[in-house]
C-alpha cells in the first residue's frame, strides 16, 4: 500500500517537470521562430529566394564599328563585343595547391611567382587572367580543378589593333567608351541592360513559364564609318615611315573627299592599340590630333589669303607687285623666309615661292575687315562640327584686336590658329569649285532592329567663286611644277598643293620655340573623278628645316596610292 | 391545370431509365477531380520537362552565339591590314609601280590584227 502511494506521488510529481520541460522547449522554439521570422526576416526571405527564383541582370552587347572596304564594297569590322572567360582562384576552396598552380602554368602560361604573391588562404576571389581564349578555357574546364572558377565578360574587341584607334578610342572595363568614336556615341553603342526574374528548381534550372517579370537587354546599334581601311592603313603607314624618319614628334594625315565631306583617313602619331590601352603611358596618344591640337599653320594659309583676294577681284594670277624683301608696318617689318627681294613678280610666283610680302600684299589690298570675313566664311575660328569630342576652333583675332602688322601675319599663316582638319577643308573649298562641304566620318548608324540613319552630306556655304577656284587650282599646281611642293608631284597628273612651316609658339606664348618646326603639305589632283584632298602634317622633325621635305612626300605618296587605288587614268604625260 | 396534365403524362411516357444515386454522384465528382488531376499533374510535369529542354537549347544558342562572335573577330584578324601586310612580305609580292590604261573608245583590236 505504502510502496504504491508512493509511486502514485512520484507519477504525480513528475508531471509539472515535464510540463514545465515543454514549456521552456515551446518558449525556446517561439523565442527561435520569432528571431527567424521577424528580426532575421530579410536575411532568410534573400535565402529562400535565391534558392529558387533567379534574379540576374542580362548585359546588352555593345555595338560594333565598321570601316568601308571600297573594293569589296562590304563592311569591315573595326570594333565588336565579344565574351570572354575571366578565371579566377578561390584559395580557400582549393584542395591541390600544386595541381592547380602548375596547371594555370602550363595552359595558361601565367607566372607562378605572381600568383603566389596573390595567393591569401582566406580569400575566395583572386583573379588570374582575363580574356581567355577558347582553347585555354576548355583545356582549363576539362581538368575540373576545385577552386578554379570561370567569368563571363563582355569586351571591345579591336582586330585591326593600332589601326584608326585615335579615331576609335577605346572602351575601359566598365565597359563605358573614352576617346573617338567610343567616347563619342558611348550610350548607342553602349545600349540597356535587362534583367531576368524567374524562378528555378532546386538545380537551378529555370522553370519554365514561371516568369516573375524580365526585361531583354536591348543591343547597342552600330556605327559604321566613312574611313576606307585601306586608305587609312597606307596612310598611317606613311605617316608612321616618316615620324620615324625625322625623329618626329608626332604627325597628322587626313583624306577627305570634296564633294561631300566625307573623312576617307585620319591618322595620327604616336598612335595606340585599344586592346591594350591600359598600357599607354603617354595619354596624348589617346587625342586624335587632327581636331583636337591647333597651331599656327604657317605659309599652307597662303593659299586662303589669295583665293580671298581672287574671289574679291583683288588680284588676279598675273597681277603683279614689287618684292622689296621686306614689308614695314607699325614699326615692325616683314620679311620673306628666303630674306631676299624678288623684284617685279606674279601672283602665282608668290605662291610658288611662298613670298611673305606677297600675301601682305594682298591682305592690304583686301583691308583687315574684308580679310577677317573670308576668313570666316573658310570656317576658321569654328568647329567644322565633325562627330568628335575635345574639337577645338583655333583662334582668329578680330580686325579691332590686331594692328596691321599683326593682320599682315596672319595672310602667311602666323597670329591665327587652327586644326589640321580645318586646314584641309579650306583647301577642299578650293578643290570643290568654291563650295564648302561640312565633314563628317559616321557614314550611318544602325539599329540592332536593323532601322539606319544615315548622314547626308551637308553643303555649309559657297565660300568663293567657281572661276576664283579655278584661277587658284592653277597657281597651286603651278606650286608643286614650279615651287615648293615638287616632292608632292605624281608622274602623269597634275597636283595642286602648298606647303607650310610653321614656327612652334612657346607654351608660356612669349614667342617662338628655337629649332622646332610644324611641316604640313595640303595637295589634291586636277583631274576629273579625282575628288581626295590630302593634309600631312609633321610635328618638330629633326635635322629638317621646311615641310617640302618631310610633308610633302607624304602627299605626294598618299595621292599617288590613291589615284591607283581608285583607277584614275592619267590626265598628263608620263614622260 | 391543363399543363400540369400534361406533365405527368409526358413523366409517364417517358421514364428515365438512367438513375444516378446520391453515392453514385459522389464517386462521380471524385472520379472526375481525380482525373483532373492527374491531367494536371500530367501537364506540370509536361511544362517542367520543356523547361529543362529550353534551358538547355538556350545554353547551345548562347554557345553557337559566343562562337558566332569568336569566328566573325577571327575572321577580322586574319584579314587584317598588319596580317595581309604581313602575308604580302611572305609571299613576295610588290606593289603596283604603275598602271596601264587603254582607252575603251579605242580601237585596240584592229591596231593588234
Amino acid at each position: 500500500m505504502r510502496k504504491y502511494k508512493s509511486r502514485q506521488t512520484t507519477n504525480i510529481d513528475r508531471i509539472p517537470f515535464v510540463v514545465s520541460i515543454f514549456v521552456i522547449l515551446t518558449t525556446v522554439i517561439l523565442v527561435r521562430l520569432f528571431y527567424v521570422q521577424v528580426v532575421d526576416r530579410d536575411q532568410y526571405v534573400a535565402l529562400a529566394t535565391s534558392q529558387h527564383s533567379m534574379k540576374d541582370t542580362i548585359f546588352a552587347k555593345r555595338g560594333s564599328v565598321y570601316a568601308t572596304d571600297t573594293l569589296s564594297g562590304s563592311p569591315f569590322l573595326l570594333a565588336s563585343s565579344q565574351t570572354l572567360d575571366l578565371v579566377y582562384l578561390s584559395p580557400k576552396e582549393v584542395e591541390d595547391k600544386e595541381k592547380v598552380l602548375s596547371s594555370l602554368v602550363s595552359i595558361l602560361g601565367v607566372k607562378r611567382e605572381e600568383i603566389e604573391a596573390k595567393w591569401d588562404p582566406k580569400s575566395m576571389y583572386l583573379v588570374v587572367k582575363h580574356k581567355l581564349t577558347k582553347a585555354e578555357g576548355d583545356a582549363l574546364k576539362a581538368l575540373e580543378l576545385k577552386g578554379v572558377g570561370f567569368q563571363a565578360e563582355n569586351w571591345q574587341i579591336f582586330p585591326e589593333n593600332t589601326l584608326a584607334a585615335s579615331i576609335l578610342g577605346f572602351v575601359n572595363n566598365e565597359g563605358d567608351g573614352n576617346y573617338g568614336i567610343e567616347g563619342r556615341y558611348n550610350d548607342i553603342l553602349k545600349g540597356q541592360n535587362g534583367y531576368l526574374n524567374e524562378e528555378t528548381d532546386s538545380n537551378g534550372i529555370k522553370i519554365a513559364f514561371a516568369d516573375k517579370g524580365s526585361k531583354p537587354a536591348v543591343d547597342g546599334s552600330s556605327i559604321y564609318l566613312t574611313i576606307d581601311r585601306y586608305i587609312q592603313g597606307t596612310a598611317e603607314r606613311y605617316l608612321a615611315d616618316t615620324v620615324k624618319k625625322f625623329s618626329a614628334e608626332g604627325g597628322s594625315v587626313i583624306v577627305m573627299d570634296k564633294t561631300n565631306g566625307k573623312i576617307l583617313a585620319m591618322a595620327n602619331a604616336p598612335t595606340f592599340d585599344p586592346n591594350k590601352y591600359t598600357e599607354v603611358k603617354d595619354y596624348t596618344a589617346f587625342k586624335n590630333r587632327a581636331v583636337t591640337d591647333v597651331y599656327e599653320s604657317g605659309s599652307v594659309f597662303k593659299a586662303v589669303t589669295l583665293a580671298a583676294g581672287e574671289d574679291a577681284g583683288k588680284i588676279k594670277p598675273t597681277d603683279t607687285y614689287t618684292d622689296t624683301g621686306s614689308v614695314v608696318l607699325n614699326g615692325n617689318s616683314i620679311k620673306n623666309s628666303d630674306l631676299k627681294s624678288h623684284g617685279l613678280q606674279t601672283m602665282s610666283y608668290v605662291l610658288e615661292q611662298s613670298l611673305n610680302t606677297g600675301t601682305t600684299y594682298v591682305e592690304q589690298k583686301l583691308g583687315k575687315n574684308l580679310f577677317y570675313d573670308y576668313i570666316k566664311k573658310f570656317g576658321f575660328g569654328e568647329k567644322t562640327g565633325i562627330e568628335f569630342d575635345g574639337e577645338a576652333k583655333g583662334r582668329v583675332y578680330e580686325p579691332e584686336e590686331l594692328n596691321e602688322h599683326g593682320y599682315a601675319t596672319m595672310s602667311f599663316g602666323q597670329s591665327i590658329s587652327m586644326t589640321p582638319l580645318q586646314m584641309l577643308v579650306s583647301y577642299a573649298v578650293i578643290a570643290n569649285d568654291g563650295k564648302m562641304m561640312k565633314p563628317y566620318i559616321v557614314d550611318k548608324t544602325v539599329t540592332p532592329a536593323g532601322k539606319e540613319s544615315k548622314t547626308s552630306p551637308k553643303e555649309v556655304r559657297q565660300v568663293i567663286s567657281k572661276s576664283a577656284s579655278a584661277d587658284m587650282k592653277e597657281m597651286l599646281a603651278s606650286v608643286v611644277v614650279k615651287g615648293h611642293g615638287k616632292q608632292a608631284a605624281v608622274k602623269g597628273y597634275r597636283i595642286a598643293g602648298k606647303t607650310g612651316t610653321a614656327q612652334v609658339i612657346k607654351a608660356d606664348g612669349t614667342g617662338y620655340e628655337d629649332g622646332k618646326n610644324i611641316g604640313t603639305f595640303i595637295g589634291f589632283p586636277v583631274a576629273p573623278d579625282a575628288n581626295f584632298v590630302v593634309l600631312a602634317k609633321i610635328d618638330n622633325p629633326k635635322g629638317v628645316d621646311w615641310a617640302e621635305s618631310t610633308a610633302a612626300p607624304v602627299v605626294g605618296q598618299m595621292l599617288d596610292f590613291l589615284l591607283k587605288y581608285y583607277q584614275i587614268p592619267p590626265t598628263e604625260p608620263v614622260n | 391545370m391543363r399543363d400540369r396534365a400534361k406533365r405527368r403524362k409526358f413523366r409517364k411516357e417517358f421514364k428515365p431509365t438512367f438513375k444516378l444515386s446520391r453515392m453514385g454522384v459522389v464517386v462521380s465528382v471524385v472520379a472526375l477531380t481525380f482525373v483532373l488531376g492527374l491531367l494536371y499533374l500530367s501537364q506540370s510535369n509536361k511544362m517542367a520537362t520543356s523547361g529543362y529542354d529550353i534551358a538547355k537549347l538556350e545554353r547551345a544558342q548562347q554557345e553557337l552565339r559566343l562562337d558566332n562572335e569568336r569566328l566573325q573577330i577571327e575572321a577580322s584578324r586574319l584579314q587584317s591590314i598588319q596580317n595581309l601586310d604581313a602575308g604580302i612580305a611572305k609571299s613576295g609580292m610588290v606593289p603596283v609601280s604603275k598602271i596601264n590604261y587603254v582607252p575603251a573608245n579605242t580601237n585596240v583590236a584592229v591596231n593588234i590584227k
